[in-house]
């Protein structure tokens, strides 16, 4: 017991240290040593007939430390290894939960009973560390679960209707200049009235191509699309719409221009085709 | 390395419990096998137990945590009158059997068999004749089980 309380007297010492600048470090690193070796000494003279040495006791001290880690296995108690977290958000190594999973049938969260499965566990990836796992894989344990990042993020349903419209415009006007866009402009009532699904199918063929390239662009366009739909909707605001539908155009794109205006064009030919073909039938 | 894995972690809880133990709860090794430990209950305050001390034996199953110490490997080695605790001294306590969880610790086992001291079963009872008599004359129940209390745990 007394080792318990002098422990607790120290705690608030080693936090001070924590906070204290940086510059200071050397001595805080020491005095925390000292500080902590005292208690485990002290709280070893119980367990043992104090028969401890120096480093038997600093053993002890990484121990101690080690206890106050939030990053402990709830099952072996220890540093994680190949960590893995349910859904409950519960942490184990991959090889004990995968244990407990064998021997329990009901394949519940030991923490929390949450029904857990094998395929949901998520790993976690620090960095390093996966060469220094203290456990030898066996055979018997497969490797855990993959990472399953989230797909890009689809467009969804109210932003077809909505950014359709101006993905079409910015489609369109961008590679034409100014002069194609005042025409597109000016008719783009009659175009949007008459195409609402299509220029949406267009824009999902666009992004779709995109989305493989460049994730982060089509994030910042598709917010700023349907800004720029809204602004064409108006077509009061029409060179500011030229600038920023071409800009998105740049910003978006991570093909080379030629290709881009190869693709562009095609799709409006493409377009104008499907045009003819819905007014003369 | 499923026996590796076993006297790791029951070091760890051996220092946990030593460090800080739970509340009128004491364990350690018994002897040189860290498998096998001892450990005391202090019977609760308010229960007919109060007072006493009793003593367990429990032994760790070779997979444990995976598995909980079983039946018959922890033991009260005090004779105690209890409807879920037999004359051998085996404890009838769910998370001994199907609700055991290897997040549980020796600890915690204590503090259940601990409050189970103070609230007994008497509706999946080990013994039950005790049991009835919980039921049905609480007194004479609470009396001779502070009888047995002074007589085998003081």
């Amino acid at each position: 017991m007394s080792g318990n309380n002098s422990q607790s007297d120290i705690k608030p010492t080693i936090e001070q240290d924590d906070y204290e600048d940086n510059n200071n470090n050397n001595n805080n690193l020491n005095n925390r040593t000292t500080t902590t070796t005292t208690t485990t000494t002290t709280s070893s003279s119980n367990n043992n007939d104090g028969s401890e040495q120096s480093s038997s006791s600093q053993q002890q001290q990484q121990q101690q430390q080690q206890q106050s880690s939030p990053f402990e296995c709830n099952i072996c108690f220890d540093d994680v290894s190949e960590p893995v977290v349910t859904q409950c958000g519960h942490l184990f190594c991959w090889t004990c939960i995968f244990q407990w999973l064998q021997h329990n049938s009901s394949q519940q969260c030991p923490v929390c009973k949450a029904p857990i499965t094998k395929e949901k566990l998520i790993p976690i990836y620090g960095r390093g560390g996966s060469g220094e796992d203290p456990r030898k894989k066996s055979q018997s344990i497969p490797q855990r679960p993959p990472g399953r990042p989230e797909q890009a993020r689809p467009r969804g349903r109210g932003d077809y209707n909505g950014g359709g419209s101006g993905g079409f415009n910015d489609f369109f006007n961008s590679p034409f200049g100014s002069g194609v866009n005042g025409n597109i402009g000016n008719s783009g009532v009659s175009f949007s009235a008459g195409f609402g699904l299509f220029p949406g199918l267009f824009g999902i063929h666009f992004y779709g191509n995109n989305n493989n390239n460049n994730n982060n662009n089509n994030n910042n366009s598709s917010s700023s699309n349907s800004n720029s739909s809204s602004n064409s909707s108006n077509s009061n605001s029409n060179s500011n719409n030229v600038s920023s539908s071409s800009l998105l155009f740049i910003m978006r794109n991570s093909m080379t221009s030629e290709e881009s205006i190869f693709v562009s064009r095609l799709m409006f030919a493409l377009g104008l085709l499907l045009l003819f073909f819905v007014l003369f039938n | 390395m499923g026996d590796n894995r076993a006297t790791k972690r029951i070091q760890k809880e051996l220092a946990d419990i030593t460090t800080d133990p739970p509340s009128n709860c004491t364990a350690g090794v018994m002897g040189d096998n860290l498998y096998e430990w001892i450990s005391t209950i202090i019977g609760p305050d308010d229960s007919p137990y109060e007072g006493g001390i009793f003593m367990l034996h429990i032994v760790f199953p070779v997979d444990y945590p995976f598995k909980p110490p079983k039946w018959r490997r922890i033991q009260f080695k005090t004779r105690i009158y209890h409807c879920n605790i037999n004359s051998n001294g085996d404890i009838c306590l769910d998370i001994l059997k199907n609700n055991w969880s290897p997040a549980l610790n020796i600890g915690k086992v204590l503090l259940s068999i601990s409050s189970l001291l103070t609230d007994p079963n008497p509706n999946d009872p080990l013994v039950s004749t005790i049991a009835e008599q919980l039921l049905n004359d609480r007194v004479a129940h609470d009396n001779k089980a502070k009888e047995w209390t002074i007589r085998f745990a003081k």
